[in-house]
């Protein structure tokens, strides 16, 4: 019989930190995918509700299973983007208010371009520093790195990107920052 | 005043963009199925943290939901029959990773996308485009039959070059997709119409197409034909005429005489030609395809 106990775990870890799920899922795949994507984090939590950590460790904990989501579901997104293009028939018209990002003038774009050219690991980094505010703690327990690599990477992405933006714009896409760069997201 | 680039970048959070705020309704279906099931099966008195008004009507919230539903009556089965699991203290120590090493698989071609596949190719094989066919398939794909040997794509697309070429229509009655296939498949039950058939207003050869379909397309496909009426049903007759009338042009019009693409291409326009003059030879010669004149 499952323990009440992990109930109770379960509702207080969802009402607690939905918000912030939700945020982290909705900044890294497409709005059409978002609520499915959330919910399966939940789903996957509400497996694991057994071995979830104390609530001070909890949303370091949900953030992973979610970063496993997001992969999973861009991935899918990407290889079904394809598909629909060999059959010729365009997807349901996205949301432009939900997918389009933050861009109040020339130099947000530039940032923004310049953030696509980094290794998809930075990206999450700098994104875990910046959008969910989290520490350099909470980062290296999601990423699985230790607080120093952590930093010292933070470190690197701040004085690459500054690199990156003193080219000029047209010239972002040739620009990399001394290794192999991913593929970008969407 | 110089903006740090990280607080220049946070300040660009597309979820604190206007319009960009969760709508629980959506994702709560899938939480009141958890919530729901717990709840009949556990007695709690807790309230559900979430009450749904309205279920999201989305193809994949509702496999999200099914698969949800279908994982927590697995956990709780196997939770009934487990004396271990409730002494079992939650572990604050596991790692993230192993936790959530098994957490959601890979997402599956849906029924429909492979429907919707299978319906663009048959209307690409209609409108005798071969590149709108090719580009349907895998890279790696093999078409397989009950009248041929095994083709690799360079050959499938000889194949639809020569049919083409002549106009060959295949029909089908809809296709379906064959329920728990894994990788995803359909099945299309139709008939073939080639050039020497339409001609005479013979009866079709009934055919059925079997597709698997992944990602990356068609990775393989099986033309199964009927037994009766077969092609030589039609092809009989016709390549009896040809060796009596057009003698010098007979190996063209058999089947897969061709070696290269373009030799597919222009016996296929022969026939379609040869079965032209073969009817109208017939109708002069008030004489039937069966039964000769």
């Amino acid at each position: 019989m499952r323990p009440q106990l992990d109930d109770a775990r379960f509702d207080q870890m969802y009402m607690t930190h939905r918000d912030a799920i939700w945020s982290y899922v909705m900044r890294r795949v497409r709005r059409d995918d978002v609520d499915d994507a959330v919910a399966e984090v939940f789903t996957v939590a509400w497996r694991k509700i057994g071995r979830s950590p104390d609530p001070d460790e909890q949303l370091p904990w949900l953030y992973s299973i979610a970063g496993f989501i997001v992969r999973n579901t861009n991935r899918s997104s990407v290889r079904r983007r394809r598909l629909w293009g060999k059959i010729a028939v365009m997807p349901p018209v996205d949301d432009p208010g939900s997918d389009v990002q933050v861009v109040r003038d020339l130099e947000d774009a530039e940032l923004l371009a310049a953030v696509s050219g980094l290794r998809s690991i930075d990206r999450e980094l700098l994104r875990l520093r910046t959008w969910e505010e989290l520490s350099i703690k909470d980062i290296a327990v999601i990423v699985d790195m230790s607080p120093k690599s952590v930093e010292s990477r933070l470190v690197r992405i701040r004085r690459n990107l500054a690199r990156m933006l003193a080219v000029p714009a047209s010239q972002l896409h040739t620009v990399r920052p001394g290794y192999p760069i991913e593929g970008g997201e969407q | 005043m110089t903006v740090d680039l990280f607080e220049r970048y946070a300040s660009l959070d597309p979820a604190k963009a206007p319009g960009n705020q969760p709508e629980w309704s959506a994702v709560a279906p899938v939480l009141s199925v958890v919530t729901d099931w717990r709840d009949q099966n556990m007695h709690t008195q807790q309230q559900t943290p979430t009450q749904p008004p309205k279920p999201k009507k989305s193809r994949t919230g509702l496999l999200v939901a099914a698969a949800a539903f279908a994982l927590v009556m697995v956990v709780g089965v196997i939770a009934l029959l487990s004396s271990g699991d409730a002494s079992e203290p939650p572990s604050a120590t596991t790692p993230p990773s192993t936790v959530v090493a098994e957490a959601a698989p890979e997402q599956a071609v849906t029924p429909a996308e492979a429907i919707a596949v299978a319906n663009a190719w048959y209307v690409a094989y209609n409108d005798g485009d071969v590149d709108a066919m090719m580009a349907l398939y895998a890279p790696d794909a093999t078409t397989f039959s009950n009248f041929r040997s095994d083709y690799t794509l360079e050959e499938e697309r000889e194949f639809n070059v020569w049919n083409a070429a002549q106009g060959t229509k295949l029909t089908t009655e809809g296709c379906t997709s064959v329920e728990g296939s894994a990788p995803q498949t359909v099945h299309c039950d139709g008939a073939t119409y080639d050039a020497p058939t339409q001609a005479v207003g013979a009866p079709p050869v009934l055919t059925s197409v079997t597709m698997t379909i992944g990602f990356e397309g068609i990775a393989a496909l099986r033309y199964t034909l009927g037994e009766q009426p077969d092609f030589q049903h039609v092809g009989d007759p016709f390549i009896a005429w040809m060796r009596a009338n057009n003698p010098e042009d007979t190996g063209r019009t058999i089947f897969h005489a061709w070696t290269t693409i373009e030799e597919a291409h222009e016996y296929g326009l022969a026939i379609a030609k040869y079965a032209q003059e073969w009817a109208a030879y017939l109708e002069a010669n008030d004489c039937t395809y069966l039964d000769g004149c």
